[in-house]
């Protein structure tokens, strides 16, 4: 017999929970007025839909439905490439923060059914994901965050952390790591890091992710410092070139100014790279040859009337939006959209997280791929989130820490 | 609830009443669309494979729709509660 999954009125109520009950039912046939079509078809035609973005309006390509749509697809029809999207509660949270709930308990509550059951924990973490609408939502939250470090054993699950100046603001009322599966996904968030860094190449995994003895609403990463923010420009918030382009300007003036290498090409190059995190469009590792559009971008960008390309190559005055626009197909610099741009205390270069500012610690922890950002408080860290910084992530920090003899710390993280 | 959902052989997915009359205009434009993403990825087999990169990154098309489609009722399908 089939199942009527519910009618629209009941279901502006608790719309994540609508993906739990497309997933687990064997088929899906939607109705509409008089006419019927198989679920399935829609959820492909998404996919379809998103693949042939240069083809279709900017509001069908925006529309939160589509991006849900496509999630459905992935979740519903898993290959090899998503296949443990369903095993690690902290590849959920990515699915669970484009859906909308009215409950934010439900951010956790409404998927725990799609978690795999054999990859389930001991019972001593599994209670961490019990379901009660008694407990606080900061509770239910730092929980399940504890839960996806635990399942895993590294700090993947962390890539989500991306506080709002007002959340931070008011952040005791949430741990800092607790990931905020409640908030929805907004157009201005900044999109998650590449993953193909091995920042903590050389530490051993993390061994007190599940240590409580500090309270829970602490949880202790063990790692090094490794440096300290220096300056940031401000967060490019604004998705136009010509913002764009005034943002690179605040780029191009810090790097100048505050790093001292005795190659002037190498700045360049370091720059470049940093800007598009290390990657080239359609993923992979990005090179100084592959960058060779933005490269020349940013030589010729004027920082005031008394500037001169030191090499020859030609000022720009002003905003040329071709041009700029060119650039901007040509190099991946998308991850600097809700991010910060900084130099190190030690004349690195990065990315990281809108949160941030001058006197922030740069670390590299056990189990995490890329370096966070944490800011010292009097009791402990808060976590402020990932970063690319150049010239780190594939271990060489923890390499240059150890011939030094440096040992490691736990911070204590609130 | 997932009890529910998991036992059931099918399920009927209501979005509601046909107000704007795009329900069958939608139906046409899922047909326009499918029809062309079966061409490119032989018959479904082929959806991740070109759809996303080796790395895991997203790939879009640089081929255009063979024929028009009519994306005003596809967002409309989209938009609709249920998805979201």
């Amino acid at each position: 017999m089939p199942t009527i999954l519910r009618q629209a009125k009941i279901s502006d109520d608790r719309r994540l929970w609508v993906l739990q009950e497309a997933v687990l039912a064997s088929s899906n046939t939607c109705h509409w007025g008089t006419y019927t079509f198989e679920f399935l078809d829609t959820v492909r035609a998404a996919v379809w839909l998103r693949h042939m973005y240069r083809f279709i309006s900017g509001s069908l390509y925006n529309s939160v439905g589509l991006r849900c749509a496509c999630e459905m697809l992935e979740i519903l029809y898993p290959t090899r490439r998503f296949a443990s999207r369903r095993r690690y509660l902290a590849n959920m949270f990515m699915t669970i923060r484009r859906f909308e709930k009215t409950e934010p308990k439900d951010s956790i509550f409404a998927i725990l059914g799609l978690l795999d059951k054999d990859t389930s924990l001991e019972s001593s973490q599994a209670a961490l994901l019990e379901v009660s609408y008694a407990k606080t939502l900061s509770s239910v939250l730092r929980d399940a965050t504890r839960y996806s470090l635990c399942q895993k054993g590294d700090l993947y699950a962390l890539k989500l952390i991306n506080h709002r100046f007002d959340v931070l603001d008011d952040c005791q009322l949430f741990p800092t790591w607790a990931i905020r599966a409640d908030l929805q996904r907004e157009a201005w968030d900044a999109s998650y890091l590449p993953n193909y860094f091995n920042a903590s190449g050389g530490l051993e995994a993390p061994s007190l992710l599940d240590d409580i003895s500090l309270g829970e609403e602490v949880v202790l990463l063990q790692g090094i410092v490794v440096d300290g923010v220096y300056q940031t420009t401000a967060s490019w918030i604004k998705d136009t070139y010509e913002e764009f382009h005034e943002w690179l300007i605040f780029v191009k003036g810090i790097v100048l100014r505050h790093c001292n290498v005795a190659s002037q090409e190498e700045l360049y190059s370091a720059t470049a790279l940093t800007l598009v995190a290390g990657h080239i469009w359609g993923g992979g590792r990005a090179q100084s040859r592959d960058l060779q559009v933005l490269l020349d971008h940013l030589k010729s960008l004027a920082l005031d009337e008394n500037d001169r390309a030191s090499d020859g190559v030609r000022v720009r005055r002003g905003f040329d939006l071709e041009e700029t626009r060119s650039m901007y197909n040509a190099s991946r610099v998308d991850y600097c959209m809700g991010r910060r741009f900084f130099v190190t205390g030690a004349g690195r270069l990065g990315i990281g997280p809108r949160c941030m500012q001058p006197g922030d610690v740069i670390v590299v922890l056990r189990g995490g791929s890329k370096p966070f950002i944490l800011r010292k408080k009097s009791d402990g860290y808060w976590l402020l989130g990932e970063a690319y910084v150049h010239g780190i992530m594939d271990g060489e920090a923890v390499q240059l820490h150890k011939a030094r003899g440096g040992s490691e710390e736990v911070f204590h993280v609130r | 609830m997932a009890t529910v959902y998991s036992t059931a052989q099918h399920n009927l997915v209501y979005l509601g009443e046909d107000d704007d009359d795009m329900a069958e205009r939608a139906v046409k434009a899922l047909e326009d669309v499918l029809d062309d993403m079966r061409t490119v990825t032989a018959d479904f087999t082929q959806v991740w494979e070109t759809t996303y990169g080796k790395s895991g990154a997203p790939l879009y098309s640089n081929e255009p729709f063979s024929a028009s489609v009519d994306f005003e009722s596809l967002e409309a399908l989209f938009n609709h509660h249920w998805f979201r």
